[in-house]
């Protein structure tokens, strides 16, 4: 494993480079950080899956986006179309420092749906397109995200701060700039409210699954659009417990075992 | 800010440690180094990125630092023999130090933990005399006989009836609530086990006899307290009212801030540990430089 920096100098990233052990194919594999606090709760995850990938002869890169992790940028400085420009800059890293033929993206959360958006810019196309619950309706994801923000706030607080304590006793559900301890700028959160199914389309996928929870319509009905405009895609159920935003992992699996094995299995299938 | 550079770094026995050094550029050279450690399993960046921000405003002030993962957290591997996890951390960070003595030439260190990252900086500043800083936040405490008035104090204060009597039927609900807890796959252990774990389980006389031994070799102490912990600290002098009959107390600088909480959530918190961080580091500056000198 190497940490390396890569990307313009004005927007330098951190990426993890994972060389596929043993006996390694032309295949690499990028690992998408979803958002702030699940990028924190997934790291772990993302490093056994890495290793995992590793011992079956892929080639991984993990890297933080832009305004996030040990990347360059305040919380702040994130946003899509930037994002997509680093999943594009990782790709190209990826496959020029270790002579990968072709790549699999995995994404989880907001990490999926930045995939989404970006594998249509992908000249050759990907080998596969492995998405975990992808963030398909924004309004509803920065809805769900105020709700664990002002859990964890009920959590950690024994005496709440004034502006916080009335924000949560009147159900207030504005962002104020923030959510789950980190930044998150107006137009990056205009961005979220605007994303929805009708507007995520991938293409140039060999593969696309999409992973989600037994029975998430609004998956399957995604899944069934993209595979009916031609791109092969299918759906794969996994149910867990893991919680993506839980601030100190209670209660639930630092590290999905099933979402290991699954996302492992569908990216070194033949 | 002031310009400052990020570097990825492995380094270590068996270059199995992942870190990042953050420094500034340009300027004098720096008199000390301040070393950021794992906060429970969250790796290198700290929780909600503190670890991030907090080097890189020091940078901005002239101090460079190196974050870092304990082997077994984030993205460091332990290699060879296992150790007892505190021995281990204890050798990460003076591996960490050795790295940073050899390759920049910086020589005193403070070190900034939170929870458990706050047992492990002491735990490794009683061990290494480069040590000259210790900043804990959210480490030991010990409550004086004040602190649970203070505590129903502070939460009368800002409580309704209605919600004390919801939280009443919240916590005689909880028993029959909780559900089975799922297996932790590939968990961590980040502290061993706590009982039988010196450092944690310090009485108030060890704790205290320890910052005797710190403070009487010039290291200097900084404590914070947040909101989360108000059952074991509840408020603004419990620390003197606790250790100030000890010489030592004087020189520590502890601090109660309930407008933060344990995991730096908002951002106001984030920021008010800063500035306390930033405080505390220019009172260490002047000295660690004279001493270096």
């Amino acid at each position: 494993m190497t940490p390396i920096q890569f990307g313009p100098a004005d927007r330098r990233l951190f990426g993890l480079l994972q060389p596929a052990q043993g006996n390694a194919t032309r295949t690499g594999v990028v690992l998408c950080n979803p958002l702030g606090q699940e990028a924190v709760r997934v790291h772990r995850m993302y490093r056994v899956l890495a290793d995992r990938l590793n011992r079956a002869g892929l080639h991984v890169l993990r890297f933080d986006w832009f305004g996030s992790g040990d990347s360059a940028g305040d919380d702040t400085a994130a946003d899509m179309e930037g994002w997509r420009a680093d999943l594009l800059a990782a790709h190209r890293e990826l496959k020029a420092r270790l002579m990968c033929e072709q790549l699999t993206w995995i994404g989880a959360r907001l990490g999926a749906t930045v995939a989404v958006q970006a594998c249509t810019a992908v000249a050759g196309g990907l080998q596969r397109l492995l998405l975990w619950e992808p963030v398909l309706d924004g309004q509803a994801y920065l809805q769900g995200l105020v709700r664990d923000h002002h859990e964890a706030l009920r959590d950690n607080y024994s005496v709440m701060p004034p502006p916080w304590r009335e924000r949560l006793r009147t159900g207030d559900m504005g962002v104020y700039g923030e959510l789950l301890g980190f930044g998150l700028s107006e137009p990056f959160r205009n961005q979220l409210i605007a994303l929805a199914a009708p507007t995520l389309t991938p293409t140039g996928c060999r593969q696309c699954v999409v992973v989600g929870r037994t029975g998430d319509a609004a998956l399957q009905a995604a899944a069934q659009r993209w595979q009916a405009g031609g791109q092969p895609c299918r759906v794969e159920s996994l149910d867990h417990a893991f919680d993506w935003t839980s601030e100190e992992a209670l209660n639930t699996a630092l590290v999905p075992a099933a979402a290991v094995q699954l996302l492992a299995d569908l990216a070194t299938a033949p | 800010m002031s310009p400052m550079k990020e570097t990825p770094l492995l380094f270590g026995p068996g270059r199995n440690l992942v870190g990042l050094w953050c420094e500034p550029e340009g300027g004098t050279p720096p008199a000390v180094c301040l070393l950021l450690v794992n906060a429970g399993v969250v790796h290198r960046i700290g929780l909600h990125r503190i670890n991030v921000k907090i080097a890189r405003h020091m940078a901005g002030q002239g101090v460079p630092s190196l974050r870092l993962d304990l082997a077994g957290l984030g993205d460091s591997r332990i290699v060879g023999q296992a150790a007892g996890f505190r021995e281990q951390a204890v050798g990460d960070i003076q591996a960490a130090m050795d790295h940073v003595e050899r390759t920049y030439d910086i020589h005193r260190f403070a070190i900034f933990g939170i929870c458990s990252g706050a047992f492990n900086g002491y735990a490794a500043a009683l061990a290494d005399p480069r040590i000259v800083g210790l900043s804990m936040m959210d480490g030991h405490a010990f409550p004086s006989w004040k602190t649970p008035l203070m505590r129903h104090l502070q939460r009368l204060q800002v409580v309704s009836v209605g919600e004390v009597l919801a939280a009443l039927r919240r916590r005689l609900a909880a028993p029959f609530q909780a559900g089975p807890k799922p297996p932790v796959a590939d968990a961590v252990d980040t502290g061993g086990n706590e009982d039988n774990d010196p450092v944690v389980a310090a009485t108030a006389a060890q704790f205290g006899q320890a910052l005797q031994t710190l403070v009487e070799r010039g290291v200097a102490v900084h404590i914070v307290n947040t909101g989360s912990r108000i059952d074991d600290y509840s408020y603004a002098g419990q620390f003197m009212d606790v250790f100030g009959h000890h010489a030592f107390a004087a020189k520590v600088v502890s601090e109660y801030v309930p407008e933060m909480d344990h995991s730096v959530t908002l951002l106001s918190g984030q920021r008010a540990l800063i500035e306390r961080l930033d405080r505390w580091m220019a009172r260490l500056r002047p000295a660690a430089r004279g001493a270096a000198a």
